[in-house]
């Protein structure tokens, strides 16, 4: 006599391969769902970098165009160091190039910076003028803001990090006959990197006596 | 009368899923596992709709912006300029990189005269409109009036 004959109120339990194919079964589901759920997150995260790489290429887009679409003139481009001297505006002596006129763009060291001239604020109004020389367009721009840093006087401030490189492509072999530069930079985006690309115009152009 | 036998009274405990339950236990899952699959897709596409608006306010800036040292004259010749979806280029050429593959972009330039009676004037222009575009929608927009130089 088996058990449910001896009691005929009680419900059988499952026998061992019953138990063992649902386990096999669930197992088999929980995996799937799983790695499904793996694949997902996997996903869900790389497009997270992306978009954030994205946002801080848009964020260091505005931060440049507030510099280059106001620009009367590109002065000088190193092709080697890919460093950009701008002329941002004309206060001084109208037409021509003064010292605290002009920026340095660099793309270097994972950083797109600018850099400007800033004499010491204990020096009078008029000490800064007189040291605000003018530089004639054919300068080298570059050597003459690498003087002042020498002197300790050029500030600078970083626009966009995490940036592996970047290339410039002016529209006119010659930087100050350029109206448009393109701007080409690869973002480092935890090991993907997202490239960009800014193309900015110079609406007020001037070129430099 | 005949007494049930331990066999037959076995074979009436061994009772198995019946086909209504087996049908709710599918039901419920399928439904589980679609809601999981549409929430999942869902947060796909509106991953990929944040990453194209953002791309599409890029490409439209640079449109503007460039746009802004073409000669009022030649303004209105852009007037229906448009690139497709994966192949947006700088007015200089420049192929824009893989990211912006997923948007397109066209350029509307119309005259317009605006009206400012607390200065007593009346400033003729060109308002230039540029749209950002993927296969479906409008994904970004901006404006810019350009007033006519003096003569």
């Amino acid at each position: 006599m088996n058990s449910a004959a001896r009691h005929p109120g009680a419900r059988r339990g499952l026998t061992l391969v019953e138990l063992l194919i649902a386990l096999m079964i669930t197992a088999m589901m929980g995996l799937a769902i799983g790695s499904m759920m793996t694949m997902v997150g996997s996903a869900t995260g790389r497009d997270s970098v992306e978009r954030t790489a994205l946002l801080r290429a848009h964020a260091g887009q505005v931060r440049l165009r507030a510099y280059m679409d106001n620009a009367l003139s590109i002065l000088q481009h190193d092709k080697d160091t890919q460093a950009t001297v701008i002329w941002l505006y004309d206060k001084l002596v109208t037409d021509s190039v003064n010292l605290r006129e002009i920026r340095l763009l660099t793309v270097a060291d994972g950083l797109v910076t600018v850099e400007w001239v800033a004499f010491p604020e204990n020096w009078s109004p008029t000490m800064q003028d007189a040291a605000d020389v003018v530089l004639p367009s054919d300068s080298d721009f570059i050597a003459a803001m690498a003087a002042q840093r020498a002197l300790g006087q050029t500030k600078s401030t970083t626009l966009l990090n995490h940036v592996q490189d970047g290339s410039w492509a002016l529209s006119a072999a010659s930087p100050q006959d350029a109206e448009r530069a393109r701007l080409t930079l690869t973002l480092d985006a935890e090991g993907s990197p997202v490239q960009a690309l800014y193309a900015f115009g110079l609406k007020d152009h001037t070129i430099p006596e | 009368m005949h007494p049930s036998s331990p066999r037959s009274t076995a074979a009436r405990t061994r009772r198995g899923f019946t086909l209504l339950e087996a049908l709710f236990g599918c039901v419920i899952l399928s439904v589980t596992m679609l809601a999981l699959g549409v929430a999942v897709s869902a947060g796909q596409r509106a991953s990929i709709d944040s990453q194209k608006a953002v791309l599409g306010a890029m490409a439209v800036d640079d449109m503007l912006a460039e746009l802004a040292t073409v000669p009022y004259a030649s303004l209105a010749g852009y007037h229906g300029f448009s690139q497709a979806v994966g192949a947006i280029e700088s007015i200089d050429g420049d192929p824009y990189p893989a990211p912006f593959w997923c948007v397109g972009r066209r350029v509307a330039a119309v005259e317009q005269e605006i009206d400012v009676p607390s200065l007593g004037v009346k400033v003729r222009g060109m308002a230039v409109i540029a749209t950002a575009f993927d296969e479906v929608r409008d994904v970004a927009v901006a404006e810019v009036f350009i007033p006519e130089p003096a003569e």
